[in-house]
C-alpha cells in the first residue's frame, strides 16, 4: 500500500459517514461544549 | 582461415592479424537463439570509415548457418535470404528511405562502404583483407534487422533480429581483461599507445570497441581504429577546462550492471549546454548518462527503431510526444568513443517525451545516419551512489523527462480516491434512501401582537429508534415582514433542552434593476443526534413590530441524513488528490513552457 495514511483516512471517512448517518449526527457541529436545560421559560447554560 | 563450401573445407592460409578487442566472444562460444543452439565457427572483422565491428559465423543446431553481428554491445542474428528479390534501386537508398519487399517494409538506417579487416576460423566465403563491398542496414517497424550487401559480383540479403546479450545464452565466453576475475591479462598492459601529436601516453579502456580517443594531455582526437594511430583533430581547447562530474575510468553500477566511464562529451545548442558520459561494459556494450542542470538520464541506443516522425511517436505501446527540435554541437570531448568523434560535429535532434522517459532521434548529416535512443530519468542521488560520490549538484528547474512528483503521488492515491468517491457516495445514497422522515408533531398557529401567550408548549411526542436527526420546519405566507420563532426541543424526562430559532421573512419590491424579493417563508432547523425519549416543543414567536397578526405552521419530523456530512467528508478526503492534480498540472505547464511545442507535440505559434 503506497499511501497508508490517506487510505486509512478514506476508510475511516466511509465508516464515520455510515455511522453518523445512522445516528443522525452532523459531522461539523456534532461536538458542542454546551448542554442546555429548560426552565420552562426559555433556556440557559448548564 | 578456412572457407566452408557446404561441408568441404578449403584452407586459404593465414589472414591478417585481428586487432585486439574486448569482445567477450571467441571461436567455440556457444549460445541459443529462438530455441536453436549455435556455435561460433569463424569471425570477420569489418570496418568502415567511422568504425568497425565483428561478424561471427555461426552453425546452428538445425543445420543452418547464420551470422551473429557484434557491434558496440549490440547483437544482430541474421540469415541469408536467397529468395528475396531485391530491386537494383535498393543500392542507392539513403538513410530514412524505405525498401518495400512485399510483406516487409524496411527503413534504411545507413548505406556505407565497408571492407574486410581480418578474419579467423571457418567462413562461408573468402574475404581477403581490404576487400570492399557496399552495405545497407535496415530496420522494420516491428524492430527486425536486415542488411543488404553488394559488390560488383553479387548481392546478398540477410534478415534477422536484434538481440540482447542475455537473450543469446552464451557459454564458453572469453575472459575479458580488466573485467573478468579469471582473465589472464593485466589490464592496460598492451592497450596504451602514444599520442601522434604530443607523444603522451593514451590508454584505451574499450580497445577494439572504440574508434577514437582524446589525448588527455594535448586534447587531440586520435583515430584508434587502426594499430597505427592517426590524428583526427588537434585542439586549441585545454582538456583541463572540461570538468566531468564523473571521472574517466570511474566505475559504477546502474541497473545491476557495472559500467566504466570511458568518454565525456560536452554538447551545446543555441540556448544551453549539457554533458554526456559514455559508459562501457564488455558484455552489455555502451550506454550514456546525460546530465543537464543536475538532471540525469540513463540512455540506451535503440538501433531497432525505424525512422518515424510527427507530433508523437509510439514505441512498444508507449506514446512519446515531441518536445524539442534542435541542432546539438559537440563542443568538448574527453576519453574514447565508438565513432570518430569531432569537435563541431552536429546532430539534428528531436526529443519526444513520456516522463520519466525521453526518446531522441539524431540525424548525422555527415554520416547520413539516423540513431534513436531511449533515456530514463535517474535521480542524482542514485547516480552519486552508483559512482561512489558523496553528492552531485542538485537538479535545478524543470526538465523535459523529469518525473512529475505530483503526478506520481496522484497515481499513488488515484485508485483509493476514486474508490472512496464511489463508496462514499453509495453510503450516502443508501443512508438517505433507508432513513425516511417520520412525522412527530404538526400544528397551525397564529401570531398576534396583542396575544399575551408568549410560549406555546406542544403535547408530548415520542422519538424512537435510537439517536437520530430531528427537523423542525416553520412555514408562513409573510409579506414584507418577518417572524422569528424560537423553538426548544425538550426531553420530558430529563428537562434537557435543545434551543434553536426559525427565522421567516418575505420582502419584495422594485428598483432600477427591476423587481427583487428576499423569501424565507419555509425554514427548517435540524437537530442532530436526538436520543430516544419523550419530548415536547416550546414555541416562542416574535415578529416585526408592524406585524399585527400572522398565521404560521410548525412541523416536527425525525429521520433523514445530513448531506453536509457527505460534502464535508468529500472535501476532507478529496482535497489532497485535488491538490496533487492541481500541482501536477502546474508542473506540466512549467515543463512545457520550456518547449517550442504544445503538450500534443504540435509546434506552438
Amino acid at each position: 500500500m503506497r499511501h497508508p495514511i490517506y487510505t486509512a483516512l478514506a476508510m475511516l471517512s466511509c465508516v464515520y459517514l455510515g455511522y453518523a448517518n445512522q445516528h443522525g449526527w452532523r459531522m461539523i457541529s456534532q461536538v458542542s461544549p454546551f448542554r442546555w436545560v429548560s426552565n420552562g421559560h426559555g433556556a440557559y447554560h448548564k | 582461415m578456412v572457407v566452408r563450401k557446404d561441408m568441404n573445407l578449403e584452407t586459404l592460409g593465414v589472414m591478417a592479424e585481428l586487432p585486439p578487442d574486448l569482445s567477450p566472444l571467441q571461436l567455440g562460444t556457444r549460445g541459443e537463439w529462438n530455441g536453436k543452439g549455435f556455435e561460433l565457427l569463424g569471425r570477420l572483422r569489418v570496418e568502415w570509415d567511422e568504425g568497425s565491428w565483428n561478424e561471427w559465423y555461426a552453425h546452428f543446431s538445425d543445420g543452418s548457418c547464420g551470422w551473429v553481428a557484434e557491434s558496440q554491445g549490440f547483437y544482430m542474428v541474421s540469415f541469408e535470404d536467397k529468395n528475396a528479390r531485391i530491386p537494383s534501386s535498393a543500392t542507392s537508398l539513403g538513410a530514412g528511405e524505405y525498401l518495400d519487399l512485399g510483406r516487409d517494409r524496411w527503413n534504411v538506417v545507413d548505406n556505407k562502404s565497408v571492407r574486410c579487416r581480418a578474419g579467423e576460423g571457418e567462413l562461408p566465403f573468402a574475404a581477403p583483407p581490404g576487400s570492399e563491398r557496399q552495405s545497407v542496414d535496415f530496420t522494420s517497424i516491428d524492430g527486425s534487422f536486415a542488411s543488404l550487401e553488394y559488390s560488383d559480383n553479387e548481392t546478398s540479403f540477410y534478415d534477422g533480429s536484434y538481440a540482447k546479450f542475455k537473450d543469446l545464452h552464451f557459454t564458453n565466453l572469453r575472459p575479458v581483461p580488466g573485467w573478468s576475475t579469471d582473465a589472464p591479462q593485466i589490464r592496460h598492459q598492451t592497450n596504451a599507445l602514444n599520442c601522434p601529436n604530443c607523444g603522451a601516453v593514451v590508454n584505451l579502456r574499450a580497445q577494439g570497441q572504440t574508434m577514437s580517443a582524446v589525448c588527455g594531455s594535448c586534447g587531440s582526437i586520435i583515430d584508434t581504429s587502426n594499430p597505427v594511430w592517426t590524428l583526427v583533430q588537434t585542439s586549441e581547447q585545454k582538456v583541463a577546462d572540461l570538468y566531468p562530474l564523473l571521472e574517466i575510468g570511474s566505475r559504477g553500477k546502474l541497473q545491476d550492471v557495472d559500467y566504466e566511464v570511458i568518454g565525456f562529451v560536452k554538447r551545446s545548442d543555441s540556448e544551453s549546454t549539457w554533458h554526456e558520459y559514455l559508459l562501457f561494459n564488455p558484455w552489455h556494450g555502451f550506454e550514456w548518462l546525460v546530465c543537464y542542470s543536475g538532471h540525469w538520464s540513463f540512455v540506451h541506443r535503440h538501433p531497432e527503431i525505424s525512422d518515424r516522425s510527427g507530433a508523437a511517436v509510439e514505441i512498444k505501446g508507449r506514446k512519446y510526444v515531441r518536445y524539442a527540435e534542435y541542432t546539438a554541437v559537440v563542443t568538448g570531448v574527453l576519453g574514447e568513443f565508438y565513432w570518430k568523434v569531432k569537435r563541431g560535429e552536429e546532430a539534428m535532434t528531436t526529443d519526444y517525451i513520456n516522463p520519466p522517459r525521453v526518446l531522441s532521434k539524431e540525424y548525422y548529416r555527415e554520416l547520413n545516419e539516423f540513431t534513436w535512443s531511449l533515456g530514463k530519468y535517474v535521480d542524482s542521488k542514485e547516480t552519486a551512489a552508483a559512482f561512489g560520490k558523496k553528492a552531485l549538484p542538485p537538479p535545478t528547474g524543470p526538465y523535459l523527462n523529469e518525473p512529475n512528483p505530483y503526478a506520481e503521488r496522484w497515481r499513488g492515491v488515484k485508485t483509493v480516491a476514486l474508490l472512496f468517491l464511489v463508496i462514499f457516495t453509495v453510503i450516502q445514497l443508501v443512508s438517505s434512501a433507508f432513513s425516511r422522515h417520520h412525522p412527530l408533531y404538526k400544528t397551525d398557529l397564529v401570531y398576534s401582537k396583542d396575544d399575551p401567550v408568549k410560549i406555546i408548549s406542544s403535547p408530548k411526542f415520542k422519538i424512537e429508534g435510537g439517536p437520530q436527526l430531528v427537523d423542525i420546519r416553520g412555514t408562513s405566507n409573510l409579506s414584507n415582514s418577518w417572524l422569528s420563532i424560537g423553538v426548544e426541543l425538550v426531553n420530558a424526562q430529563t428537562n434537557e433542552a435543545i434551543p434553536d430559532s426559525i427565522e421567516l421573512e418575505y420582502y419584495s419590491g422594485s428598483d432600477e434593476d427591476g423587481r427583487w424579493s428576499e423569501v424565507s417563508n419555509n425554514v427548517v432547523v435540524s437537530i442532530p443526534g436526538v436520543k430516544t425519549g419523550e419530548y415536547y416543543l416550546n414555541i416562542e414567536p416574535s415578529a416585526d413590530p408592524a406585524l399585527r397578526m400572522q398565521a404560521y405552521r410548525i412541523e416536527v419530523t425525525s429521520g433523514g441524513v445530513f448531506w453536509s456530512n457527505y460534502f464535508f467528508g468529500l472535501f476532507v478526503v478529496m482535497i489532497y488528490p485535488i491538490y496533487l492534480l492541481f500541482r501536477a498540472g502546474a508542473f506540466e505547464s512549467r515543463r512545457w513552457a520550456e518547449s517550442d511545442f504544445s503538450m500534443t507535440g504540435v509546434r506552438s505559434s
